[in-house]
């Protein structure tokens, strides 16, 4: 960590920085948490291991109001943290040569819903890893978990743990975890007859008491009025009809066609663990196939469903 | 003052008896997401973990509520007609929280009969805590993972049987309604002291809070704000996790001439919370509204109902995606509200 | 027992659909009434969104159509609509509601017997699916 907090702190001077968004330690186990960090002795609380789940490039979404416009600052960018950023560039959301991409390899993040399950009341400690396992100590116990059985549901299908964009690198870039094949999750839903698969949709969404967690940590949702906010119309009721969370899940899902990166935010924010990114996973695979295209990897390409090509398929036309 | 024995192997049936004149809402687990719930024909509570994820609040107060259907000139008012409640199971924390929206929505003036229909006539069973989690501070806002406030009986795992207190008289009848209930023996009570010492001790030591409100009423204007809400997402994970938020909206949804009038959470941390028609926002910034809040909670409440709006069960702290911790919060308000009174 | 007469919201752009509607109906072209027009002036305005508050209105189907791609009036509305189509397909099948329930043609203005047959077959292909059921709104009537 050391390493780290010392090249930070050379970027942060050699680059003139008004900010380093980064993470520190979180007041709870197991826990980490983002951080803003305006000076150098700051950076001293900076940490990256597998509890920065949380997804920074949010916060660039805020800059643009303020008096004064964006501040020059350097986030610390995980793959798809970084893909977040790159595609929030492409879309205007702050400007590029504010920007200092600290790319950091991922091994991928904690799942804490997970975690909770596996100690199944246990209150622990603190952890490490070994190899492939981690090792999570609490009160008079310890025990061992396989690391893909703790981590997030994207991280085990992550494509980019690298920033395939950056500004500087700090360490060995990692190796996908490749746990699972990419659309796995997918392809094993796709497998299942129509009602089963809207038998499973209901019981997710059934739960959703509509927070705007998933919403609220995503990226790519920067709207200043959401259409669930809408009053006249009113687009979506705003109790908790399951037809409504229906509602928001697909058109929310929709709005993020060809925009979503699959950084695992949404479901890492709602409280009541639900599959948030399914569906989303779903129209990646499409937009992928369909399009040929791929969120967040570069500064030029415009997003899928802002563009068009004339020989589009349309064999789902009558 | 008599205590009562019962062995948890006996929970089942603790339960059925509880429910020949109440409908008993229990802990469940559902997929590793933990609520009150409506316990079925049979079914048994879930005791396994500490505090539910889903707050006991929504036992008296559901999330969506309909508060009358309308049919042309025709409306028909909808209430809660389920029959008295029992609550097994609550932690001392989410017990306190219901005195404290009692006093919202009850007072002399106004009583909010869609919230009476079901508290009314309520049994609230509470169960001590032996082992508080990390995010558990009921002994900073005073309450205690033991307190009794709130509960009609207070229940304490001594290992192979809860020790049941009766604190209220519709709790002493209760419990001497149930038959086979036996009267807990003095060897059986003096383990409580035991029990009730491990968990206090695991507690850390609470700041003190007496000068908090007067803090924050100093700090309105201060920067420190800007700070401790930059990370925020304004997301509604923590005021809809909170026993003692209560803030609703009303709408309407209709078709064709038909329709429902809905009462449904709302939280003072989504934008339009306080947009006005004019589309003027008093609380346009993220800080104003995460400021607010803890405003609230810990300055505004106490003039309203003479006590801090948050009974320290954790929840916000352990479910905010981004670990906004109001302790740390707390400690910072003060902090900053001493070193400016010491400065001037 | 009567036959159950399926309610269809059809989305028709301004400029060729529904111009091709108007064709049909001079030319006195019989086709199942079913069906409700909602005048558009592009594909491309139409929002996922609409279709989806069809269905959630109990709607039992849903057509959208549009003018040729490279006839668009304005140039390329069909074309961005045509890949918003896509993806909204791909989702509505994936989560479970019946494919057939919302469809999209290109009909031209001078295409009147085609606009007829659109009809009949979307009319005849819901039908068959019985009334929407799934996206339904129902919680709160009685």
């Amino acid at each position: 960590m050391k390493d780290l907090i010392d090249k930070v702190k050379t970027i942060f001077a050699d680059e003139s920085l008004d900010l380093v968004i980064g993470f520190e330690r979180g007041s709870l186990p197991l826990r980490g948490t983002p951080r803003f960090f305006e000076t150098v002795e700051d950076l001293d609380n900076l940490i990256f291991d597998a509890t920065c789940n949380n997804i920074l490039a949010k916060y660039l979404a805020g800059e643009k109001k303020r008096p004064g416009g964006p501040r020059k600052i350097g986030i610390i960018a995980k793959g798809c943290d970084a893909r977040a950023i790159a595609q929030m560039v492409v879309e205007d959301q702050f400007p590029r040569e504010k920007l200092v991409i600290i790319g950091i390899p991922c091994g991928g993040v904690f799942n804490t819903s997970k975690i909770r399950k596996a100690l199944a009341g246990r209150i622990p400690d603190g952890y490490r890893t070994e190899k492939d396992v981690v090792i999570i100590t609490g009160n008079g116990f310890e025990i061992t978990l396989p690391r893909n059985e703790i981590l997030q549901n994207n991280c085990l299908t992550c494509q980019h743990p690298n920033a395939p964009q950056f500004d500087c690198f700090i360490g060995e870039p990692a190796e996908p975890i490749g746990a699972k094949a990419h659309f796995a999750e997918v392809e094993e839903l796709a497998a299942k007859t129509p009602d089963e698969r809207w038998a499973y949709f209901t019981k997710e969404y059934s739960a959703c008491i509509r927070c705007y967690a998933c919403r609220n940590a995503c990226p790519l949702c920067y709207c200043e009025e959401c259409f669930v906010d809408r009053i006249n119309p009113k687009w979506v009721g705003k109790g908790t009809d399951v037809s409504d969370n229906f509602l928001y899940h697909i058109v929310r899902t929709l709005h993020l066609a060809g925009r979503c990166v699959d950084c695992g935010a949404c479901a890492a924010a709602c409280p009541l663990d639900i599959d948030v990114r399914i569906l989303g996973k779903r129209v990646e695979k499409e937009v992928l196939e369909r399009f040929e295209y791929v969120a967040g990897l570069d500064f030029e390409t415009p997003p899928a469903l802002a563009a068009f090509r004339e020989d589009d398929k349309e064999e789902f036309i009558m | 003052m008599e205590y009562y024995k019962l062995n948890k192997s006996n929970i089942d049936k603790f339960i059925a008896e509880l429910g020949k004149g109440y409908a008993v809402y229990a802990p469940v687990n559902r997929d590793g997401i933990t609520s009150f719930e409506h316990l079925a024909e049979g079914e048994s509570p879930n005791m396994d973990f500490l505090l539910t994820q889903k707050p006991a609040k929504e036992v008296f107060y559901p999330q969506t509520e309909v508060l009358l259907r309308f049919d042309g000139d025709k409306t028909t008012p909808s209430k809660y007609d389920g029959g008295p409640i029992a609550i097994f199971g609550v932690r001392p924390c989410d017990a306190r929280g219901f005195k404290i929206v009692e006093k919202v929505f009850v007072d002399d003036r106004y009583k909010d009969f869609y919230w009476l229909a079901r508290r009314k006539d309520s049994l609230v069973i509470a169960v001590g805590c032996n082992s508080p989690l990390r995010e558990c501070f009921c002994n900073w806002v005073g309450g205690g993972p033991f307190d009794a406030t709130g509960a009609d009986i207070l229940a304490v795992d001594i290992g192979e049987e809860y020790i049941l207190e009766p604190i209220t008289e519709a709790g002493k009848n209760a419990l001497s309604a149930i038959s086979f209930l036996e009267k807990a023996e003095q060897i059986d009570i003096d383990k409580i002291e035991a029990v009730q010492a491990k968990s206090r001790e695991s507690l850390p030591e609470p700041p003190e809070l007496d000068d908090l409100k007067a803090c924050l009423d100093s700090l309105f204007d201060d920067p420190f704000w800007n700070e401790i809400t930059a990370k925020c997402l304004g997301c509604a994970v923590c005021t809809f996790s909170c026993p003692t938020c209560y803030c609703f909206d009303i709408q309407d949804e209709t078709r064709r001439g038909k329709g429902v009038r809905l009462r449904i959470w709302d939280t003072c941390q989504f934008p339009i919370f306080t947009k006005e028609g004019s589309g003027h926002n008093p609380r346009k910034s993220q800080m104003s509204r995460l400021r607010q809040r803890y405003m609230h909670k810990f300055s505004y409440m106490i003039e309203t109902i003479g006590e801090f709006g948050c009974v320290g069960c954790g929840r916000c702290v352990a479910a905010c995606p981004v670990n906004i911790d109001v302790r740390e919060f707390i400690i910072k308000a003060l902090e900053t509200a001493r070193q400016k009174g010491a400065a001037s | 027992m009567a036959e159950f007469e399926p309610k269809i919201v059809a989305f028709l752009c301004n400029w060729c659909s529904y111009a091709g509607a108007d064709l049909a109906g001079v030319s006195r072209i019989q086709y199942p009434p079913n069906t409700r027009v909602i005048r558009v002036p592009c594909s491309g305005r139409v929002d996922p969104m609409f279709i989806l508050k069809c269905l959630q209105d109990g709607y039992d189907g849903v057509l959208v159509s549009g003018c040729h791609p490279g006839d668009c009036h304005y140039i390329s509305g069909n074309y961005v609509a045509r890949r918003k189509f896509a993806i909204l397909k791909t989702m509505l099948e994936f989560i479970g509601i019946e494919p057939d329930r919302v469809q999209f043609s290109w009909v031209s203005a001078g295409e009147g017997e085609k606009f007829s047959k659109v009809i009949s077959r979307v009319t005849e292909t819901v039908r068959a699916l019985g009334p929407a059921d799934k996206m339904v709104k129902k919680e709160y009537r009685e």
